[in-house]
């Protein structure tokens, strides 16, 4: 256990992640969506025209599109979509080295320690800031492996036919209102691709800030792992704290071809005043494997249900997700696997905390089609209740149109035990160590999966979330 | 092959769909594209949602509801949410009429 | 009347038939308030998750029937027990007006069920409709401190010209009473091939008071069925309620218990069997808005040929429901390559200091049960039996009388084997 003095992520905050820049872009929208915004956009972009195309169709879909009625509406309807900057460019090019980087922006970074995490653990950074790609560093052993770890607006201009090939093929602009907004508005994000039967052995890493005030957040992200190679995704965001609020609305598509892996984590901790609606999605070919791993923190309402849809035989997917909620907080998660071709496997694992008013929601659908013979799925969720008025909820829905399919799905509700905090007080330990314990104990199986700079980061920010709830 | 006739010539308008009912209750879409008429199961195969309000693309047509597209000669789904092709089924104009083959229907 | 589908009726024409029938001027009034409510009632919309995949607008024998002709007044159902009063729904207005308008209206009427938060329940159109046409029916009620013995045993029979039915019951417990009631709806093989049945089913148990209630349904092959069973507990109140679905084409059951004081507790079963073309729906709700109480239900169903299960089941836990016990239990087997399950155990929990949990499966026969016993010299379709017979006796063993049984587990063999026993 830590012995620095804790404080409540309200108070400590501030200091620690919730200092701001003072603005001096050179080019920032002005408020609202329109038709001009998203030309300048794509034209200072040097985009080719059919990008454009693609993002001005989407515009027209997103004004057609209704909000979706269902999940949080009350906190949907509060969204004030006018009263939002769409694209905020912090510097004229793109840097490859810390040092070029503009010293204030640098200084965000140093102190959220991302040039430490980069001298141990990394093998390339892109460092998303505001809207656009600041740096961007891959180490030369990828290079050499033909491994391709860009920013989205650097592989639409290298990679040309790759993006056009498989952009919004996963998630099309009309999948919700949110992937048709960011399909309009789309800047920064990574783009991947990893060649055949090459295994990328660092996980790849991006972080992402919201500076401006009310500042909407669009990254694109496209991951291509193509046959028998694998790669591991790492994305982990935190930003300061206003008092309107911001708009995260990323969309993500994983395509994993023949016996390739896709692992892509996420810890996600925005502050208490963004709304987090995204949509991730992955194909698994012949024998592939895509693993979600999904930590959702912060924000004031998440909505986030990354899908694995599993197209051919022998493809596995997995969905390791866990969700704190303390006052206030929705964090509205989930899981989705559709079973499309015989032999596939899925398995599910969600666990949620719910402390003072907070509400954990999960949505999942587990769907087997007609012909998808052989199918083994297995979904568990368990839900932590801390106090008196935390709140959640479960939805799943399991379609099963295959008689030879085995699918199971168990959910179970509680609070903390009395008997197992009684038994750890008397081996000594404080009820808020007790607390920790058990907490720690109960989000164990996705821990374990993260790499060790991101555990470590978690138990301290689930400490500072807990502190002021025991006693 | 039989012959069902489930329109007239004049009501298959260039770029626009038209949903025919059958008295089986199952819905039939027709469109014409580039002088051609297609026929296809009214329903998209993600979630029925009905396709005659979608968009047509070239030789393919889109959902609505969720983007789902599918190719208008052979069915197949071109991405996803859908995983499933959409029946498709030949079509002939003869003396003012429309006919689909529905098959073993 | 007897021959407009009763979809197409008006409020006038209900009026009619409702004075027609006797009925005291408060009901005429009731009925026409209702039927006019309903027709500005919208059908449930394709968000409405308890009604997503059941659609009774699209079936022609939903719409086009009309009422059937009320030749007798069904169901018929006596008790030797002289405290109780046991009679039809029309004869209790004409005996106990006072005590049947209290039941039948106003706040103790289910007005609407429960459904998962910012969603309608969506089926409100179809209870107006029932409000305004109900047309057979039976009202119990157990005094204080009676122990109904014998079980009231109710039978329902489809009728031989083609038509729709409203069954409406009304089952009272007075504090300490209990009572074993079983509700039999049957086809016969005269029984029309067109026939629709919506039948609501509404019970008051109050305080230490306990209900034994069973619904066999057991329609022909074409029925179309709609049911809402409600049963309300108060303190220290208990129910075991049990459904089997065996019939109908398409059957919609949705049964809600509410746990409205500490001690309530319930238990829910049903077994569906689906064959041929069925569609079999089944939604539950276990609301619980009260401290201490329990709930536990468990639910199996059998699949083959065509047919289709859909299983929706939620449990809502208010923010005062501390202390509180719910679980929920979906198993389902799928006996051939064409028939598929659907189920969406839901969770709504707004207080911490519970148990809560559920669990669902899909799946064939277990390989390894199916070689084990072919191995011992049974054919494979004798095997699949008694995997099938035993995967439902925990559930065939709730009903209350050792007949009914009997006719459950024959129904089985026969549904999987076309057999007679």
């Amino acid at each position: 256990m830590s012995n620095q003095t804790l404080e409540s992520i309200g108070q400590d905050y501030d200091t620690q992640f919730g200092f701001h820049d003072p603005e001096n872009y050179v080019f920032k929208s002005g408020r609202g969506l329109t038709r001009e915004t998203v030309e300048a956009m794509s034209a200072m972009k040097k985009e080719p025209a059919w990008m454009l195309e693609f993002r001005l169709k989407a515009l027209e879909i997103y004004h057609q599109k209704p909000m979706p009625r269902w999940g949080d509406s009350k906190m949907l309807d509060s969204i004030d979509f006018d009263n939002i900057h769409y694209y905020v460019r912090p510097s004229e090019r793109e840097e490859k080295n810390w040092d070029d980087v503009p010293q204030d922006i640098r200084n965000t970074f140093d102190k959220l320690g991302i040039p430490e995490a980069e001298r141990k653990f990394l093998a390339g950074v892109t460092a998303q800031y505001e809207s656009e790609v600041v740096y961007h560093s891959i180490s030369k052993d990828l290079e050499a492996q033909g491994v391709r770890f860009l920013s989205m607006d650097d592989g639409l201009r290298q990679f040309p036919e790759i993006v056009r090939q498989y952009l919004g093929t996963i998630i099309p602009p009309h999948d919700n209102k949110f992937a048709a907004l960011n399909s309009a508005v789309w800047s920064g994000g990574s783009f991947v691709y990893v060649p055949k039967n090459t295994h990328v052995n660092i996980p790849l890493q991006a972080y992402f800030r919201i500076n401006t005030e009310n500042m909407g957040q669009f990254e694109r992200t496209l991951i291509i792992a193509d046959e028998g190679s694998s790669v591991h995704y790492v994305e982990g965001c935190t930003a300061p704290t206003y008092s309107s609020d911001s708009l995260h609305s990323a969309v993500v598509e994983l395509i994993a071809l023949a016996g390739a892996k896709i692992r892509y984590t996420t810890i996600q901790n925005w502050s208490k005043n963004v709304y987090n609606l995204v949509t991730k999605r992955a194909v698994a070919y012949r024998n592939a494997r895509v693993e979600w791993v999904d930590g959702n923190l912060g924000s004031k309402l998440t909505m986030k249900y990354p899908a694995v849809y599993l197209m051919e035989p022998g493809a596995h997917g997995e969905i390791l997700s866990i969700a704190f909620s303390g006052d206030d907080q929705h964090q509205d998660a989930g899981a989705k696997i559709v079973h499309a071709a015989p032999n596939t496997t899925s398995v599910v694992t969600s666990k949620s905390i719910s402390k003072g008013t907070g509400r954990s929601s999960y949505r999942g659908l587990v769907r087997v089609e007609k012909g998808a013979t052989g199918v083994k799925s297995s979904v568990v969720c368990d839900a932590l209740l801390l106090n008196p008025e935390s709140r959640t909820d479960t939805y799943p829905t399991m379609e099963i149109h295959d008689s030879t399919a085995n699918i199971g799905h168990e959910a179970s509700v509680s609070k903390v035990s009395d008997e197992q905090l009684y038994y750890l007080r008397s081996r000594g330990l404080s009820e808020s160590q007790a607390m920790m314990m058990i907490i720690n104990g109960f989000i164990e199986p996705f821990t374990r999966e993260l790499p060790l700079e991101y555990a470590v980061e978690l138990n301290r920010l689930i400490q500072l979330e807990m502190e002021g709830s025991v006693g | 092959m039989s012959w069902t006739q489930i329109a007239q010539t004049t009501e298959l308008v260039e770029g626009q769909i038209i949903a025919k009912p059958l008295p089986s209750g199952k819905i039939i879409a027709l469109t014409r594209v580039q002088g051609r008429c297609f026929a296809f199961d009214d329903e998209c195969t993600h979630e029925e949602v009905s396709l005659s309000v979608g968009w047509i693309n070239g030789t393919s047509i889109e959902c609505p509801a969720h983007g789902a597209r599918f190719d208008l000669c052979s069915g197949k789904a071109l991405c996803l949410p859908a995983t499933r092709d959409l029946a498709v089924y030949a079509v002939k104009e003869e003396e003012g009429s429309v006919y689909v083959d529905l098959g073993a229907e | 009347m007897m021959t407009t589908p009763w979809t197409q009726l008006d409020a006038k024409t209900i009026r009619d038939w409702s004075s027609a029938r006797g009925e005291p001027a408060w009901l005429v009034d009731q009925r026409a308030t209702a039927w006019n409510a309903a027709a500005h009632t919208p059908v449930p919309p394709r968000t409405a998750e308890a009604w997503k995949y059941t659609n009774l607008e699209k079936i022609a024998a939903w719409n086009q029937l009309p009422m059937a002709a009320s030749a007798e007044t069904t169901p018929a159902a006596t008790t030797d027990n002289a405290q109780v009063i046991c009679t039809d729904l029309a004869g209790a207005l004409r005996e106990h007006p006072q005590l049947v308008l209290h039941y039948l209206s106003g706040e103790n009427s289910a007005r609407d069920f429960s459904a998962i938060t910012g969603q309608p329940y969506g089926g409100a159109r179809y209870l107006r409709q029932h409000d305004a046409l109900w047309d057979r029916g039976l009202f119990i009620f157990v005094p204080r401190n009676v122990q109904v013995t014998t079980p009231i045993h109710a039978k329902t029979v489809a009728p031989r010209t083609a038509g729709a039915i409203f069954p409406r019951t009304i089952i009272v417990l007075e504090s300490g009473a209990s009572l074993t009631y079983i509700d039999e709806l049957r086809s016969h093989e005269n029984s029309a091939t067109d026939f629709s049945c919506h039948a609501h089913c509404e019970i008051f148990v109050q305080d230490n008071a306990h209900i034994h209630y069973s619904q066999v349904q057991h329609w022909s092959s074409t029925a179309i069925h709609l049911g809402h069973q409600r049963i309300t507990l108060a303190r220290d109140a208990r129910a075991t309620v049990t459904n089997i679905s065996l019939g109908g084409r398409t059957v919609k059951q949705i049964t809600e218990v509410v746990h409205t004081a500490p001690g309530a507790e319930s238990h829910l079963f049903g077994l569906n069997f689906g064959d041929a073309q069925q569609q079999i729906d089944h939604h539950t709700l276990q609301t619980h808005i009260a401290p201490n109480t329990t709930s536990n239900l468990l639910y199996k169903s059998a699949l083959k040929d065509h047919a289709r299960s859909i299983y929706t089941g939620l449990i809502h836990l208010s923010p005062v429901a501390q202390q509180c016990g719910a679980y929920q239990s979906n198993r389902n087997l799928l006996l051939s390559d064409d028939c598929s399950a659907t189920a969406i155990p839901q969770l709504e929990i707004e207080a911490n200091d519970v148990k809560c949990s559920h669990g669902a499966t899909m799946g064939p026969v277990d390989a390894d049960q199916l070689y084990y016993l072919t191995t011992r010299g049974l054919s494979k379709s004798q095997a699949e039996q008694m995997i099938v017979a035993g995967f439902f006796e925990d559930l065939i063993t709730q009903l209350p009388a050792e007949s009914l049984q009997e006719m459950v587990r024959a129904a089985v063999v026969h549904k999987l084997t076309g057999v007679l026993s």
